[in-house]
C-alpha cells in the first residue's frame, strides 16, 4: 500500500527484551503516578466554590483549538510566541511519531514503510528540530538575556534542560541507528542522517557503538518517563491547566466582576473561598511575568506583583492548610491594585488575576482588615452616599448659572444624564458635567438629572471588596431608576457606565435588569457629530493626544468614538501614546486607589503623565473625570509647562463656543 | 477575663443615623478583650444592635435589662454618652467600684489581671495608667480604628434581629432617610465643645461647682453631704471599698438577644453572689434628685 516494504526501520532492535518490558512497566507506573497527581490536584481545585451563575464560563472547543493550535494568546510576545510555537508543534509531532512506532510494533497494524515511512521520518525530524530550537530559545532567554520578566527558578530551568535532553538524545539515537547501515532511503530523516554521517566520520558507528546506543536509549526512555511522571507537580503542567483555562474563556466583559451569591460570605479569606476555576488557573501560571510588565502599580514601585498574587494562592493550595490568605498574599500588595485589568488582558494562559485580587480583597473586608482610608470611604458611601465625604445635598452646588432639568419625584425619564460623584464633588469632574449640560441644552435634548437623589453606584466600594455596600447602593439606585422608568442613561464616568451597563444587570433575582441602555458621553458626542447635529469647527492648531480610561478602553473596548470626536476637532492627526487603546497605561485612580493610596517608589499618574508629555501634545484629552484629575496633577508635578488636560466634552464646548 | 461589656449608641449628629467611630471601637475593643463580650444599646437603637451582632458580640441587649454577670471591663462609646450623659459612666463605675477613665485609646490586660490603659491627655499627649480591678473605659474619638465590620455581616445581623424580634416594629431595610435638597446648617463640631478631660471627670461626679466657687473652702455643705461626697471620692480612687448591696428581688426580667452557641448561663439563672446582682439604674428610672450633679451646698435627699 505504501510502496516498498524494505523501506522501513528496525524498532527496538538493539534493546533487550527485559529492557523493553521494564520500560513499559515504568511507563505504566509513570502514567499511574501522573494520573494520581492530577487527581489529587483536581480534588484541591474542587475544594473551591462553584462558579458564579452570573458569569458562566462554559467549555469551548473553539477556544481550546485557537489556544493550542493557533497559540493566539502567547503570540503577543513575538519572541516567546515563535519559541512556544516551535516547542508545541515539535512536541506534538514527536508524540505522533512515537505513537506510530508503538502502533507498528505492538499492534497487528502494518503501515510504517515505504513512502509513508519516509514522509513521516521527514516530519518527525523537522518536528524534533523545531522542538530543540524552541527550547534553546527559551533557555537562552532564561540564562543569557539581560532583561526578562520571567521568574528565574532553578527547577524550571532544570526541567527545560530535561526536555532539551530528551530531544537531543532522540536525535543521537536516530543517528546511531542510521549510522550502522546508512541506507539511502534514510536521507528523508534529514537530521538523523546528518548525525549518522558525523558519527561514522568519528568512528562511532561500529559494533562497539551498540553499547552506547543502548545506554542512550535507556537514558532517553528514563527522561521521558520521568517527565511524564512529574508532570502534575512541575512547571509543564501548564500544558494541561493552561489549555483548560483557555478553553473556558470569560463570557463577561473584562471590566465586569463576577457577582457572588448572597447566601455565603463574599470573598476568600482562605484559598477554599476562591472559585474552582480560579484555583485551577493558579496551576496554569507559567511565571512568564507579562502581568508584572504591564502592571501600573508595579511600575510605580508599589508592593504589588500580580504574579506573586497568583503564586501566593498556589503556595497556599500546595501547603494544603486552611490558613488565611493574609499569610500568603500581602495586604499592601492587594490594596495597591488599581483594577485596571491589564494583567488579565495579557496573561497567555487566561488567568483572571484581577478577579482573584478582588476576591481576596473581599475576604479582607469580611475579616475586618482594611486600610483606614478604605474604611472611611465605606463609611462615607454608606452614610453620605458618595465617597468624597460631602453632603449629598451639595450634588448640584456646581450648577449655578446653568439650566438643569431636575426630575420631579416619580417623573418618567426618557434620558437620564447621570452626573456621578466625581462630576458632583470634584472640581475637574464638575467642569466635565458643566460642559455636558451645555452640550445637552444646546442640542435641546430631552433629558433629566436626579440631582440630590443620585447616590454613588457603589463602584469604588465594590472594587475595594465591600460587596455588601455595593449591593445596598445598587438596591437604592435601582429603586430610583425603576420609579422613574428610565429608558436610557448617559454618563461621562466610565466607572458608572460600566456599573450600569454590566454590573447592575448581573445582580441576582433580575433586580438589575431594568431594560435601560447606557451610553458613554464620548459615544453620544460621536453620534451627534455623525448625524450632523453637532458640527464643531476645528480648534486652534493644537496637538492632541488621548488617554484611554481603563474602564472604557481595555475593559469595554470603547476606543474609537472619543478619537472620532477629537479628530473632528483637531486639524492634525491625533498623537497616540506608546500605550493606548486596550493597552493603555492606567492613570492610577481606579480600584479605589483615588482614596486608598499605597506609597511606591513613584506615583502611577506621574508615569502616565511623562508618557503623555513625551508625545509633545499641547492638549491631553480623556473621557473620565478621575483620569482627568490624575493626569492634571501628574503633568503639573512632572513638567514645567504642563499640557492642558481636558475632557472630550470640554473641547467640544470650546470649539462650539458654548 | 470574667466579663467584658460594652455600651454603644447611634448618633444623628451628621444628619443621618450613624455609629460614631468611638462606639464602633468600643465594640471592637470589648471583643478584643473577650470574644464573649456583651453589648448594650439604648432601647430601639437597632443600628447599634445590628452593629454589635455583626461585630460578634455574644449578647446584645437593650439598656433596660439586667447586666449579665460580673464584669471586669466596661467599654463605653462616645455616642452612647452623648445620649445618656457622662453621669452614666460614673454611676456604672460606682456600682462596681470600678475605676472610671475617659478618653481611652487602648487597654491591654496583663497576666496578673492588671490593665495597662493609654488615654489621650490632649494636644497629642498620652497617659499610660496601670489599674487593677474593674474598669469603666470611655473611648476617645481619636481612638485608632481596628477591625472593620462589613455591610454583609451587618445585613446578616439585621436579618437575625428581624427574626428574633417578631412583632416589634423594625424595618428589614437599612434606615437611611432621604436627604432634603437644601443644604443643612452644620452643627458645631463636638470636639470644640468638648470640655477638658478633668472637667468631664469632675462633672460626672458632680463636683464641677467646686471649681467655680471662689470661696476658700472647696465644699461648703452640711456634714452629711460632705461625708457623702468624701466617700464617693475615696471609693472612686480605690481608697475605700463599698459594701456589696443585696439583690433587689423586684428586678424586671431581661429582654435581650443571646446567641445560642455562646449563651451565658448566668443570663438565665439567679446570680449566685450578691455582687453580681447589682445593676446600674437606667437613667429614666432615677429619681430627679439623683439626676445630674448633686448640689454641693444644701440638703441632699436620702438614697
Amino acid at each position: 500500500m505504501f510502496g516498498r516494504e524494505d523501506i522501513t526501520r528496525e524498532i527496538l532492535g538493539n534493546v533487550p527484551g527485559w529492557v523493553t518490558i521494564g520500560f513499559y512497566l515504568l511507563a505504566a507506573a509513570a502514567c499511574g503516578v501522573a494520573a494520581w497527581g492530577f487527581y489529587r490536584r483536581r480534588q484541591r481545585h474542587r475544594s473551591g466554590r462553584p462558579a458564579s451563575e452570573s458569569t458562566p464560563r462554559p467549555f469551548s472547543w473553539r477556544s481550546l483549538l485557537a489556544a493550542v493550535f493557533f497559540q493566539q494568546e502567547i503570540r503577543r510576545d513575538r519572541y516567546a510566541g515563535i519559541a512556544h510555537l516551535l516547542v508545541v508543534y515539535g512536541f506534538l509531532i514527536l508524540f505522533w511519531g512515537t505513537c506510530l512506532v508503538f502502533l507498528e510494533h505492538e499492534t497487528p497494524l502494518h503501515f510504517y514503510y515505504g513512502w509513508f515511512y519516509q514522509i513521516a521520518s521527514l516530519l518527525i525530524d523537522l518536528g524534533g528540530l523545531a522542538f530543540v530550537i524552541g527550547l534553546a530559545m527559551f533557555l537562552w532567554r532564561r540564562h543569557a538575556a539581560r532583561r526578562t520578566p520571567i521568574l528565574k527558578e532553578w527547577w524550571v530551568a532544570s526541567l527545560t534542560w530535561l526536555l532539551l535532553a530528551i530531544g537531543v538524545t532522540g536525535f543521537l539515537l536516530e543517528g546511531a541507528r542510521i549510522a550502522r547501515d546508512l541506507p539511502a532511503f534514510e536521507r528523508w530523516s534529514v537530521v538523523g542522517y546528518s548525525l549518522a554521517l558525523v558519527l561514522r566520520a568519528c568512528g562511532l558507528a561500529d559494533e562497539g557503538s551498540l553499547a552506547w546506543h543502548r545506554g542512550l536509549w535507556i537514558s532517553h526512555a528514563v527522561f521521558c518517563v520521568a517527565f511524564f511522571a512529574l508532570l502534575p507537580w512541575q512547571f509543564f503542567s501548564h500544558m494541561v491547566y493552561g489549555a483548560v483555562s483557555l478553553a473556558r474563556p470569560a463570557t463577561r466583559p473584562r471590566g465586569m466582576l463576577a457577582t457572588p451569591p448572597t447566601d455565603v460570605s463574599p470573598g476568600a479569606q482562605t484559598w477554599q473561598g476562591l472559585s474552582r476555576l480560579n484555583l485551577l488557573q493558579t496551576d496554569a501560571c507559567t511565571t512568564c511575568g507579562r502581568c508584572v510588565e504591564v502592571c501600573p502599580a508595579n511600575a510605580a514601585g508599589k508592593p504589588l506583583s500580580p504574579r506573586e498574587v497568583v503564586l501566593g494562592i498556589r503556595g497556599a493550595i500546595d501547603a494544603g492548610d486552611h490558613g488565611v490568605m493574609a499569610d500568603w498574599v500581602r495586604d499592601d500588595a492587594l490594596w495597591s491594585c488599581t483594577t485596571c485589568a491589564a494583567c488579565s488582558s495579557v496573561c497567555p494562559v487566561g488567568i483572571d488575576i484581577y478577579e482573584k485580587i478582588v476576591e481576596l480583597r473581599r475576604g479582607r473586608v469580611e475579616a475586618g482588615s482594611v486600610p483606614d482610608a478604605a474604611e472611611q470611604l465605606f463609611e462615607s458611601v454608606a452614610e453620605k452616599s458618595n465617597p468624597f465625604g460631602r453632603s449629598n445635598a451639595d450634588r448640584l452646588v456646581w450648577s449655578q448659572g446653568l439650566t438643569i432639568p431636575v426630575a420631579a419625584a416619580d417623573e418618567p425619564i426618557e434620558l437620564l444624564y447621570w452626573i456621578g460623584c466625581a462630576g458632583s464633588f470634584d472640581p475637574d469632574g464638575q467642569a466635565v458635567a458643566r460642559s455636558m449640560i451645555k452640550v445637552l441644552n444646546h442640542l435641546k435634548v430631552n433629558y433629566r438629572v436626579l440631582g440630590c437623589r443620585e447616590r454613588c453606584t457603589g463602584d469604588p466600594a465594590r472594587r475595594l471588596g465591600e460587596e455588601g455596600l455595593f449591593r445596598e447602593q445598587a438596591a437604592r439606585n435601582l429603586e430610583i431608576l425603576r420609579r422613574h422608568g428610565v429608558r436610557k442613561i448617559l454618563t461621562h464616568c466610565p466607572h458608572c457606565w460600566n456599573t450600569f451597563h454590566h454590573e447592575y444587570p448581573a445582580l441576582g433575582d433580575g433586580a438589575g435588569r431594568g431594560g435601560w441602555t447606557v451610553q458613554h458621553h464620548t459615544e453620544f458626542l460621536a453620534e451627534m457629530i455623525a448625524v450632523g447635529r453637532l458640527k464643531p469647527p476645528h480648534l486652534a492648531d493644537e496637538r492632541i493626544t488621548f488617554h484611554d480610561p481603563c474602564y472604557l478602553g481595555r475593559a469595554n473596548s470603547v476606543t474609537e468614538p472619543p478619537r472620532e470626536v477629537l479628530q473632528r476637532l483637531s486639524p492634525r492627526p491625533i498623537v497616540e501614546m506608546p500605550h493606548s487603546r486596550q493597552q493603555a497605561f492606567c492613570c492610577g485612580a481606579g480600584g479605589g486607589a483615588m482614596w486608598v493610596d499605597v506609597p511606591g517608589r513613584e506615583r502611577v499618574e506621574h508615569l502616565r503623565a511623562k508618557e503623555a508629555a513625551a508625545t509633545g501634545a499641547s492638549v491631553v484629552a480623556t473621557g473620565c473625570p478621575f483620569c482627568k484629575v490624575m493626569l492634571r496633577t501628574g503633568l503639573e508635578a512632572t513638567t514645567s509647562q504642563p499640557a492642558a488636560v481636558r475632557d472630550v466634552s470640554e473641547l467640544v464646548v470650546i470649539a462650539e463656543g458654548l | 477575663m470574667s466579663g467584658v461589656i460594652t455600651f454603644l449608641a447611634s448618633s444623628d449628629s451628621s444628619g443621618s443615623p450613624s455609629l460614631p467611630c468611638s462606639d464602633r471601637e468600643a465594640v471592637a475593643c470589648a471583643r478584643q478583650a473577650s470574644p464573649a463580650a456583651s453589648a448594650y444599646c439604648p432601647p430601639g437603637d437597632w443600628l447599634a444592635a445590628e452593629y454589635s451582632l455583626a461585630a460578634g458580640c455574644v449578647i446584645v441587649a437593650e439598656l433596660e435589662t439586667t447586666l449579665a454577670s460580673p464584669w471586669d471591663q466596661a467599654w463605653i462609646g462616645g455616642g452612647f454618652l452623648e445620649r445618656l450623659g457622662d453621669e452614666f459612666a460614673a454611676r456604672l463605675a460606682e456600682r462596681r467600684s470600678a475605676t472610671l477613665l475617659f478618653e481611652v485609646l487602648s487597654c491591654s490586660t496583663e497576666p496578673d489581671g492588671a490593665h495597662t490603659i493609654v488615654r489621650d491627655a490632649g494636644r497629642g499627649a498620652r497617659d499610660e495608667i496601670i489599674v487593677s480591678g474593674p474598669v469603666v473605659l470611655v473611648v476617645s474619638p481619636l481612638v485608632r480604628r481596628t477591625g472593620y465590620v462589613s455591610r454583609y455581616r451587618r445585613q446578616q445581623a439585621r436579618k437575625e434581629l428581624v427574626a428574633s424580634t417578631a412583632g416589634r416594629t423594625i424595618s428589614s431595610e437599612p434606615q437611611v432617610p432621604w436627604q432634603a435638597a437644601r443644604p443643612r446648617t452644620r452643627r458645631a463640631a463636638r470636639a470644640s465643645a468638648q470640655p477638658a478631660l478633668d472637667d468631664r471627670m469632675d462633672a460626672a461626679f458632680g463636683i464641677t461647682a467646686a471649681k467655680e466657687s471662689t470661696a476658700q473652702e472647696a465644699i461648703a455643705a452640711d456634714p452629711n453631704t460632705c461625708a457623702h461626697h468624701l466617700l464617693r471620692y475615696l471609693a472612686h480612687h480605690g481608697l475605700w471599698q463599698r459594701a456589696p448591696r443585696a439583690i433587689d428581688p423586684s428586678t424586671p426580667p431581661m429582654t435581650q438577644l443571646v446567641r445560642p452557641s455562646h449563651a451565658h448561663s448566668a443570663s438565665v439563672t439567679v446570680p449566685s453572689s450578691p455582687q453580681s446582682g447589682r445593676q446600674p439604674r437606667p437613667l429614666g428610672k432615677t429619681p430627679p434628685a439623683f439626676r445630674g450633679p448633686r448640689p454641693i451646698t444644701g440638703p441632699v435627699a436620702a438614697p
